[in-house]
């Protein structure tokens, strides 16, 4: 499997199957940080192809000494915030949508599952960037930074603030209860990132 | 990214920022599940609620959306797509370019042909010329003879005419017209008027001549007697 630097090299040459690998490898971590940061499966994939439009025209200029994972995820989430702000400027044509009552979760798993997202998306959109990309795409903390352009104090400012206002939410909205303490507590650490 | 730093005390604190501050220690990866106590979230119920959100949050992701089918070969054609396009864009804006340089070019090369090298001009070198023997020959002496005595004539006629200029209207409209017959007439008076201007004109002389023959006359005793 060629490290990010030999694809990219491939790919400056402008060998399509490079190109391929490279959609590949990046596509399902950027379509799943545009779906969560924007809420929307048709605005996540149009703002997936705008982005990897931008990553190969300007392929040239990623610094090779860098990661380039970070520098995906900066055009990514660069991309998410202007989508947010012209949907801001304009109406959403699907707004009626929002009206019709959600399906009824199957299982207490699937409606905790359904209380999280809805707390995560009600959080200020610099704050749920940051924690989308610690706790689902599982970026460190420098990395974030690198993202969001911000420093690494800053960054954990934010996700701490943001973890306190999802928790916060979950125990107003009687999701948790004051039931005895589980003997096993499961893995806290941030998730793998999903391949 | 687990930068594991020893935290002498175990047990958090009961106070409820310091429990969550490892609350979230831990969530960062910080520190390990087994350095949170269990002693202060069973007399806190705000933190056992914290620590319950917590394990729920931790033991729940939220499920990765996966883009749909096909959508990477759609994204690849799309680039590939914009490539070309991108690629025609910058040979047609370079041939333009190169198109307008050569124009450019042929016309300041026609314009500098035809009007000389003015911008930057040449240092001519003057050669003097070999002195030429030159034979003299009659007709150019005439010639020359005829020129200066034109000049001389056409000298001497101004200096003559100039007093007389100013008599002579400057303006020649200004000269009256008179109008003339058209036919001539005999001047039959004027040849009928010659003879008494003529004796009119030769009476002084006869007259002198007659005084002087009466005196000569006188002198030598001669006295004629004048019919009467």
């Amino acid at each position: 499997m060629p490290t990010d630097e030999e694809l990219v090299s491939r790919c400056l040459k402008g060998h399509p199957d490079a190109m391929r690998e490279l959609i590949d490898r990046f596509q399902p971590e950027i379509f799943a940080l545009c779906f969560r940061l924007l809420g929307h499966r048709q605005d996540a994939e149009d703002v997936a192809q705008e982005v990897f439009l931008r990553i190969f025209r300007s392929l040239n200029k990623w610094d090779s000494s860098r990661p380039l994972r970070p520098w995906i995820f900066g055009i990514t989430v660069n991309r998410c915030r202007t989508c947010i702000s012209k949907r801001g400027r304009i109406p959403e044509p699907t707004e009626f949508l929002q009206d019709v009552p959600s399906r009824p979760a199957d299982s207490p798993a699937e409606e905790l599952t359904t209380a999280l997202q809805t707390a995560i998306n009600t959080l200020r959109d610099d704050y749920r960037e940051v924690f989308i990309l610690f706790h689902e795409q599982g970026q460190p903390y420098d990395e974030i930074a690198v993202v969001v352009g911000r420093p690494v104090g800053t960054v954990k400012t934010w996700l701490h603030r943001a973890r306190s206002q999802v928790l916060n939410e979950l125990k107003l909205h009687g999701h948790i209860t004051d039931d005895p303490l589980p003997d096993e507590m499961p893995k806290l650490h941030p998730p793998a990132t999903q391949p | 990214m687990n930068h594991k730093s020893p935290t002498p005390n175990l047990d958090p604190s009961p106070d409820c920022t310091a429990f969550e501050a490892v609350v979230q220690r831990i969530l960062d990866g910080e520190l390990a599940r087994e350095q949170l106590g269990d002693r202060h979230p069973q007399t806190c119920p705000a933190c056992r609620a914290l620590l319950t959100a917590t394990v729920a949050f931790a033991a729940f992701p939220t499920p990765v959306p996966k883009p749909s089918a096909g959508s990477n070969r759609q994204v690849l054609l799309m680039v590939l797509h914009d490539r070309r396009q991108r690629r025609q864009r910058r040979l047609l804006v370079g041939g333009s370019a190169l198109a307008m340089a050569a124009c450019l070019f042929i016309s300041v090369g026609i314009y500098f042909t035809q009007t000389g090298s003015k911008p930057t001009p040449e240092v001519v070198e003057v050669v003097p010329m070999p002195p030429t023997l030159n034979t003299p020959r009659v007709s150019d002496q005439v010639a020359e003879a005829g020129s200066a005595l034109t000049a001389m004539t056409y000298r001497a006629t101004e200096q003559a005419m100039r007093p007389t200029r100013a008599l002579f209207p400057l303006d020649p409209m200004a000269v009256p017209q008179i109008d003339l017959p058209t036919t001539m007439e005999p001047a039959t008076e004027s040849l009928a008027a010659l003879p008494s201007a003529a004796k009119s004109g030769l009476e002084p002389i006869t007259d002198s001549t007659r005084r002087a023959v009466n005196l000569f006359l006188r002198d030598v005793g001669f006295s004629p007697k004048l019919k009467s």
